[in-house]
């Protein structure tokens, strides 16, 4: 009798949530825990079913309705659900892991999913086991749990894993690049060494509508082509059910199961299977659109009208059930069943266990549809494909159906009889399942790489191959936000600018990486366009980490460090794992000297984050500014270690060297930066100072004027020609370009040059006409910089000198 | 040491342009302060706040106190006040003296000035001993004496400044760069 309540009841709960429907989910969910519970007492007491069986009904509902929690977007609600019922269902033990972690309980998540005594934890393959299906996602979720307490080799080792069993884990990739390993793509991604698509799918097929199938409890995961139960060929949640097949509250979702039936498995599999196999009864129809990849379009089947699709689909696409999509080019991916496929997979002989539509139609009669008592009757005598159609179809399909095997001449009028053994037929289906993902693998692997490179900042490699992407692939947010990190990484700004700008005309909503976009801008000075970047991120949303980064940058832009550091506050609470918004508040609090603090900020990226380089220099910072060269020295190289290609970092290592004395190691710095990025004005610069402490007048002058013709309006290159001059005993020359000094700084930014010229000016001769005049050289234009090629003129010798009075107001 | 100043304020100086453009860094929020007396309602939160139209009223004898408590040893480059004698007349200050210590009882003057009609912001550049910069942990601010022989006093605005270390990692002790060329390429974020 409960049998009847649930079924209808699950799929309906289903529904709702594939329609977001969530409090309504909620409610009846509450409703069926409550019955389950109920009944699972009753059976207890009477002892009427195996108390598995209502076990597992109490466990399924109780972990729908845990379910219904945690998408509301209310973990803590799920988490003390789970926690007090202690289901045994994989997929409920994931969810409970999954709001352990969320809620920040990392040792009881961790137990949960691989548990086993302190003392003996158990493996990674134990995990595998225990979790079926689930097992690469379980051990998804255990990586994270390491790499949050900072295990980086027992995270590495899970991801590898989880890679292994299901390599469409992007994030575990992504994960797996960021600590640091060097993962070779084109061996993650690759479907090759799948046996079954189980892993990447689930049993009951991935789509959201479907339940977890409590059939694991029976058929537990496959391993090895031997062995398989169950190959499951999913189609996608992006199909929208072209067909309800009566009575509507079915689960869109649809899985076909092709499972080879051991005669006693079969029927708990059959009974575990049966919202799987109403949805594939149900399932979407004949959309038309098709992505490009991992499409699988059925072939419009046989001679007597009637179809017999096959719903074959990886992880993505829409089905064009009776399509005639005859496409011979396979694209990317694309595999157009042929009769030699179909011929393959087709079936006679061998049990598809759901074979809905013969099944179904026998429904009719009983709208509660009892489909344990049909499957058992069908299960295993029709050779029946799967298939996803209409009604009239199926109808017709119920009528050949008792002729035997509908199935082969359906099929193929080549009349191949001869049966195929499930083990061959599991084989071919996953031959084509995997050539259907291959569009896409091979699209990860390209990426992958990219990414790889890119995590390890080898910036130029991975911009290449970036580049090298289809257009159409190459168009989208995450690729060209990509490149804009890449170009950032190379201190790049303009480029990185250039970059994050598509991604804003393409993707306005988009978050991630803005805070690149915004330190860019900061970098390059452009105010208008940060303080418009923040407003706009701000206004789609405020409970992300990176606009409030965005909206510090701005402030920091404007000086207004106070509110700054309030905005990188708030980022850092919103997402306490977030490395770079602790490293921005680090790097503010620097500029309010408020060292300790920033110190404790950096500190904490780091250990969020043991290869965010940014905080490791900020810290060399701090020690740089407390004048603590040595260590300054040692946490810059350390940064220098993670990302070697940043001349930024190797000027400052090359400074802090020439501070501490050792003037070669500075030098031989110094050139390797100027080697590898001859973009970068300062590394001239600083060597141009070294030669200039170091007594090397005449290369300090030859460097600087190299540099003046890079950055021409430069008041500090300048200011440093003056001092070589002045060194030089070229005093007439060392005031001239003091004074232009003066003039490229309008604000007088630089007090130190009023103080470092006094000294110069009070040596040059006939200095003491001080005529007031209010009339300086400021704003004079006739000491263009380009005028100073020239060989210096003995005009207006006295001119700086008003200058410099002119200056003294404040 | 007592300078005269002319009626007029040094000209336009603005504290907030200062700030903005990064010369200078305000470090009032770093610190406690505190005043001798006051009016409820016109105490430090006006004293403090951006508007030029609320102020400080004192309440009490002569001097008025302003004390500033920096937590740690602070670098103080100038101190500016703004007061208008229009708006203020008898409350006006007349005579100012900014002292600098480590606690109430050590305070040592560094300068007393008399004012004249003040219409503006005044500033007292602070120097230290051996004329280095001033770092200290205790500033005080007192109103000696009124114009027109006040009792009470009001003060618009007080503004704390520190100089900004600008100093980047460079061999030479120069300051930041002018180019935005250059400065980009001065440290990472």
């Amino acid at each position: 009798m409960k049998m009847i309540i649930q079924e209808p009841v699950q799929a309906a709960i289903w529904h709702c949530l594939n329609h977001y429907a969530y409090s309504d989910a909620t409610f009846l969910a509450e409703r069926l825990c409550a019955e389950d519970l109920c009944c699972c007492l009753a059976d207890r007491r009477c002892r009427l079913t195996a108390p598995v069986s209502s076990a597992v009904q109490s466990d399924e509902s109780v972990h729908l309705l845990a379910t219904c929690y945690y998408r509301s977007g209310r973990p803590g609600q799920a988490h003390t659900l789970l926690h007090s019922r202690q289901p045994r269902l994989p997929a409920a033990r994931y969810l409970l892991a999954l709001c352990c972690f969320e809620l920040d309980r990392l040792a009881e998540a961790e137990s949960i999913l691989s548990g086993g005594s302190i003392l003996k934890p158990k493996g990674h393959d134990d995990v595998s086991g225990e979790f079926g299906d689930s097992a690469s996602l379980a051990l998804r979720l255990l990586a994270r749990i390491y790499i949050r307490t900072e295990r980086k080799a027992k995270a590495a080792e899970a991801c590898k894993k989880s890679l292994k069993l299901n390599p469409f884990l992007w994030s575990a990739f992504v994960d797996l690049c960021n600590l640091g390993e060097s993962v070779d793509s084109a061996k993650v991604f690759t479907t090759a060494g799948l046996d079954s698509f189980a892993m990447c799918q689930g049993p009951a097929g991935g789509g959201p509508g479907t339940e977890p199938a409590p059939q694991q409890h029976h058929a537990p995961a496959p391993h090895g082509v031997g062995h398989v139960t169950n190959v499951n060929i999913t189609s996608t949640p992006y199909q929208t059910p072209v067909n309800a097949l009566a009575g509507g509250a079915l689960p869109p979702g649809c899985g076909l199961t092709v499972s080879k039936a051991t005669p006693d498995s079969e029927k708990d599999a059959v009974r575990g299977k049966q919202a799987l196999f109403r949805s594939q009864l149900n399932s979407t129809v004949g959309s038309p659109y098709s992505p490009s990849f991992g499409f699988l379009p059925l072939d419009t089947p046989s001679p007597g009208g009637e179809s017999l699709p096959l719903g074959l689909l990886s992880s993505s696409p829409a089905l064009t059930n009776n399509a005639e999509t005859h496409d011979t080019k396979p694209g990317f991916g694309r595999r157009v069943l042929n009769r030699k496929d179909r011929a393959m997979l087709g079936l006679s002989g061998s049990s598809v266990k759901e074979n809905n539509k013969a099944n179904r139609l026998v429904t009719p009669k009983s709208p509660s549809r009892k489909i344990k008592t049909r499957s058992s009757k069908t299960a295993l005598t029709t050779p029946n494909f799967n298939e996803l159609n209409e009604k009239n179809r199926s109808e017709r399909q119920l009528k050949s159906e008792p002729r035997g095997r509908p199935g082969s001449e359906t099929i193929t009028s080549a009349a191949d009889a001869k049966p195929l053994t499930g083990q061959q037929l599991q084989v071919a289906a996953l031959t084509i399942q995997r050539g259907s993902a291959e569009g896409l693998m091979s699209l990860l692997r390209d990426v992958g790489a990219a990414y790889q490179q890119l995590s390890q900042f080898s910036c130029r490699r991975a911009v290449d191959l970036l580049s090298a992407l289809p257009a159409h692939q190459f168009d989208t947010g995450w690729v060209l936000s990509m490149l804009g990190k890449a170009h950032f990484e190379l201190n790049d700004y303009k480029e990185a600018v250039r970059y994050f700008q598509m991604v804003r005309e393409r993707e306005p909503y988009r978050l991630e990486t803005m805070e690149y976009y915004s330190t860019a801008l900061w970098h390059l000075q452009r105010e208008v366009e940060l303080s418009a970047l923040a407003q706009d991120l701000l206004d789609h949303g405020r409970h992300s980490a990176e606009v409030w980064c965005a909206a510090g940058n701005c402030f920091s832009l404007q000086k207004e460090h106070e509110t700054a550091i309030r905005f990188f506050t708030r980022a850092v609470q919103v997402t306490p794992q977030f490395a770079y918004g602790h490293t921005l508040l680090g790097h503010e609090y620097v500029m309010t000297e408020e060292l300790e603090k920033a110190l404790t900020c950096f500190r904490r990226a780091v250990s969020i984050d043991p290869r965010h380089y940014n905080a490791w220099y900020g810290i060399g910072m701090i020690f740089y500014k407390q004048e603590r060269y040595t260590m300054a020295e040692m946490y810059f190289k350390n940064a220098l270690d993670i990302n070697p290609q940043s001349s930024v970092l190797m000027c400052h290592v090359g400074v802090v060297q020439h501070n501490l004395q050792k003037t070669d190691a500075a030098l031989l710095t110094l050139n390797r930066a100027i080697a590898l990025d001859p973009a970068n004005p300062l590394c001239k610069f600083h060597r141009a100072s070294v030669f200039l402490s170091s007594e090397r007048l005449q290369e300090a002058l030859d460097e600087l004027l190299q540099l003046k013709q890079m950055v021409p309006n430069e008041s500090l290159v300048f200011f440093l020609l003056g001092k070589v001059h002045e060194k030089m005993g070229h005093a007439h020359l060392a005031r001239m370009h003091f004074s232009w000094a003066m003039d490229l700084d309008p604000k007088g930014a630089n007090n130190q040059l009023k103080e470092a010229i006094e000294p110069a000016i009070s040596r040059g001769p006939g200095d003491d006409d001080k005529t007031a005049g209010e009339a300086g050289v400021l704003g004079d234009s006739s000491f263009l910089p380009a005028d100073m090629t020239a060989t210096p003129e003995a005009a207006e010798p006295f001119q700086p000198i008003q200058a410099m009075e002119s200056d003294e107001s404040l | 040491m007592i300078t005269m100043l002319p009626s007029e304020a040094v000209e336009e100086y603005d504290p907030y342009k200062e700030e903005r453009l990064g010369r200078v860094r305000e470090v009032g929020n770093q610190a406690v302060w505190s005043l001798s007396t006051c009016k409820p309602g016109f105490g430090v939160d006006q004293l403090r706040d951006l508007s030029l139209e609320t102020y400080w009223q004192s309440d009490g004898p002569q001097p008025h106190l302003i004390n500033i408590q920096f937590k740690r040893k602070t670098t103080v480059q100038q101190v500016c006040i703004y007061s208008d004698f229009k708006q203020d007349e008898s409350y006006t200050p007349n005579r100012v003296s900014i002292r600098a210590g480590t606690s109430f009882h050590d305070l040592r003057e560094l300068e007393v000035r008399e004012l004249s009609e003040p219409s503006g912001w005044l500033v007292f550049a602070l120097r230290g001993a051996d004329d280095r910069p001033l770092r200290t942990y205790h500033l005080q601010i007192a109103v000696i004496t009124n114009h027109q022989n006040g009792r009470d006093t009001h003060m618009r605005q007080v503004r704390v400044h520190a100089p900004v270390e600008q100093r980047g990692v460079t061999v030479q002790p120069v300051g930041s760069f002018v180019s935005v060329e250059c400065s980009q390429y001065a440290c990472l974020r």
